[in-house]
């Protein structure tokens, strides 16, 4: 009598603790499976933030835009077929320079637009 | 404990012993099962209160989304330029909805709404508010900044549903070439429709244009409509061995963002769907036909001294000579008279089966669906026809027509495909189609340059490039009649011309003549210099050397001594 009541109170205290361990790894299972879940939402938000991201990047990039701004900004037009020189050997000598910040502001003609003197 | 104490009251032996165990243990296998059932429902309950609670609270943080959001069809494929920029892409944007049946306080919602989306049409959406069902849409395609402005209302009738948009981050800088697709990804015009196959199951395409070019020559072509006042434009580069079109601009053209707004005019891809006579262009290929099919040479004369009368047509020299002139003079002068008589040389026969292994007698296989059909005369040819069609008057090509024919022409005489598509670098020539000898193809080469250094395209030069073209200027027929005023005036022109790169082609509709033109409206005048400041660009652009070129070796140089002129020829600088 008192053996069998030890082998049920072992049997019960067996299964409440393969009970317990089955719903420990059910949870965590579960939770690998939100977190994957989540992350794959994450991944897929963070792929249309890049997506609109590109999308923006080729908008600011316009060649009009950017002709125009370059413009704008600096002065710079069309290349004129005579500033353009192919091998280094056909570029002319420079003449020395009287002061380095003086060569700078002589050799590149550089108009600066209204909001880029804040930087200079 | 209680079992002894029943023990001392009660004491069954024997049999009934037996039946008293059984009961009891039978007692407790239940006692067990129903302990084993209360502790799994703590458990449960625990698992439901504390854990899941937490894991729940932690969703939340993350920012999961509180609108349901439904299953949506593929992303379509996007489409780059040659060098990795992005020209067309699908985002998902929301697009708000209403419920109207658990709408409290309509006009302060709409009012709420206008604040955020402001281009809202109000009295749509009271209207969409008041309706009794229970879904109506208020705005479609709205910024996330939009979206999260009107989470932040957080009116409980308020949701989102997600849509792929098609998005042109370009604009209309290459409207004709890309093209469109509707709302629901089908490609309907330009590369969207001609590669929708590919598209549709999202994989990405790659175009073989140059988005730097493209820009250059919609620069260049949109600047010499408004200098001479003209209708429409084309302009086109082209890469004389892979066939791929580097460049292709049709105006006037339209904001693809904005297609379903643009007109027919707009829409109308005047390169590749829209035929024209492109006059004396034709000249070029005329030519080549003599030189292939008769084996003369540049010193045969022909009499251009005075009009010829054939059938109803009078032919006519616009820059006459009035004298005896050789191949390279016909050519260089662009007489009509000479090259009328060429193409009676050649033989109706002859010259038409000669544009058609050029592909100007039949409507172009190519990526885009949209290609014209040519116009040409009834078979067979006779000699008015002939006569007419060798220097490009009673037939109609699309302009990338006339430029793959050039191409074809001065690529050492291999037929080319266009194509939109990139291909790998030295992918080699599109056919082993030949449609004219080394030989004849290095003449018109040597022909087309001699015409800028010394001829009618002369201000399509550019200093230290080797270009070589040829105008077309032409009539517009409107209802079966001929306009003086009403002109199509295009160049096309090669580059460099010893062993061309480049085909470029520009054609301008209707211009009108003024004062820097001296009230000219030719090819010469309106186009050339249009292909001059282009070039210049491709220049700078692609880094081309600009200071390799030697005029002491012009190829042009070879034909000289058969130009016959009262004053002396010299080489322009260039």
């Amino acid at each position: 009598m008192k053996k069998s009541l030890l082998k049920y109170g072992f049997v019960l205290v067996l299964l409440a603790l393969s009970a317990s361990g089955l719903m420990r790894v059910s949870q965590s299972v579960q939770k690998v499976e939100r977190d994957i879940a989540a992350t794959d939402r994450a991944i897929e938000r963070e792929q249309e933030k890049i997506r609109v991201l590109r999308a923006e990047w080729a908008y600011l990039n316009n060649p009009a835009r950017l002709e125009s701004l370059a413009l704008d900004a600096f002065g710079l037009d069309k290349v004129d077929m005579s500033s353009v020189v192919s091998t280094p050997s056909s570029i002319p000598e420079l003449t020395p320079p009287a002061g380095e910040a003086g060569m700078l502001s002589r050799s590149i003609p550089i108009a600066y637009g209204g909001n880029n003197e804040g930087s200079e | 404990m209680w079992r002894h104490a029943r023990h001392r009251s009660i004491v069954i032996e024997g049999e009934r012993q037996c039946a008293v165990s059984m009961a009891q243990s039978r007692l407790s296998i239940l006692a067990v099962c129903f302990i084993v059932a209360y502790l799994l429902i703590a458990v449960r309950l625990m698992d439901l209160g504390i854990v899941q609670a937490q894991i729940l609270a932690d969703a939340d943080d993350t920012g999961s989304e509180t609108v349901a959001v439904k299953e949506i069809a593929a992303r379509r494929g996007d489409i780059f330029d040659r060098n990795g920029f992005l020209v067309a892409s699908s985002l998902k944007t929301p697009s708000l909805f209403v419920d109207p049946s658990i709408v409290l306080d309509a006009d302060q919602l709409v009012r709420d709404i206008a604040r955020v989306i402001p281009d809202l049409d109000v009295e749509k959406a009271s209207s969409v508010m008041s309706a009794n069902n229970r879904f109506g849409w208020l705005a479609h395609n709205i910024t996330p900044a939009q979206q999260q402005a009107i989470l932040e209302v957080g009116d409980p009738s308020l949701g989102f549903k997600y849509h792929y948009t098609r998005v042109y981050p370009q604009g209309s800088l290459m409207s004709h070439m890309i093209g469109y697709a509707d709302r629901d990804g089908l490609g309907l015009a330009g590369a969207e429709r001609g590669f929708d196959d590919i598209l549709g199951r999202g994989d990405n395409v790659t175009l073989s244009i140059d988005l730097r070019l493209q820009h250059a020559v919609k620069r260049e072509v949109s600047r010499a409509m408004s200098e001479f006042n003209a209708i429409a434009g084309v302009g086109l580069i082209l890469d004389a061995h892979s066939g791929e079109i580097l460049a292709g601009v049709s105006l006037p053209d339209f904001d693809l963002n904005k297609a379903g707004r643009a007109t027919d005019n707009q829409t109308f891809n005047r390169l590749t769907l829209g035929v024209y006579e492109l006059g004396s262009m034709f000249k070029i290929f005329s030519t080549a036909a003599l030189l292939e099919l008769h084996k003369v040479g540049m010193d045969y004369t022909f009499d251009a001294r005075k009009p010829i009368k054939v059938g109803w047509h009078k032919i006519n020299d616009y820059h006459a000579e009035k004298r005896i002139l050789t191949v390279a003079e016909v050519f260089m002068y662009s007489s009509n008279i000479g090259s009328a008589l060429m193409g009676k040389m050649v033989g109706g026969k002859a010259l038409r089966s000669f544009y058609k292994d050029l592909g100007l007698m039949d409507p172009l296989r190519f990526d885009i669906k949209e290609v014209g059909k040519p116009l040409t005369p009834p078979e067979p040819w006779r000699d008015d026809s002939t006569m007419t069609a060798s220097y490009g008057h009673g037939l109609s090509t699309s302009p990338l027509q006339m430029s793959t024919a050039v191409a074809s022409v001065v690529n050492g005489g291999i037929f080319v495909h266009p194509t939109i598509k990139k291909k790998a670098p030295k992918a080699g020539l599109t056919s082993e189609v030949r449609v004219v000898s080394e030989e004849t193809s290095e003449q018109i080469r040597k022909l087309l340059r001699l015409n800028v250094t010394v001829g009618t395209g002369k201000k399509s030069g550019v200093k230290g490039m080797v270009v070589g073209g040829k105008t077309g200027t032409a009539e517009k027929s409107i209802d079966g009649r001929y306009h003086r005023d009403k002109l199509i005036s295009s160049f096309v022109a090669a580059f460099p011309m010893d062993d061309p790169r480049y085909v470029i082609m520009v054609m301008i509709d209707e211009p009108k003549g003024n004062k820097s033109s001296y009230g000219y409206a030719t090819a010469g005048w309106v186009a050339a210099p249009a292909v001059k400041r282009i070039v210049e660009s491709m220049v700078s652009i692609l880094g081309l050397p600009a200071d390799r070129y030697d005029p002491a070796t012009d190829i042009s140089l070879d034909l000289l001594p058969y130009i016959h002129d009262k004053k002396e020829k010299k080489l322009a600088s260039y």
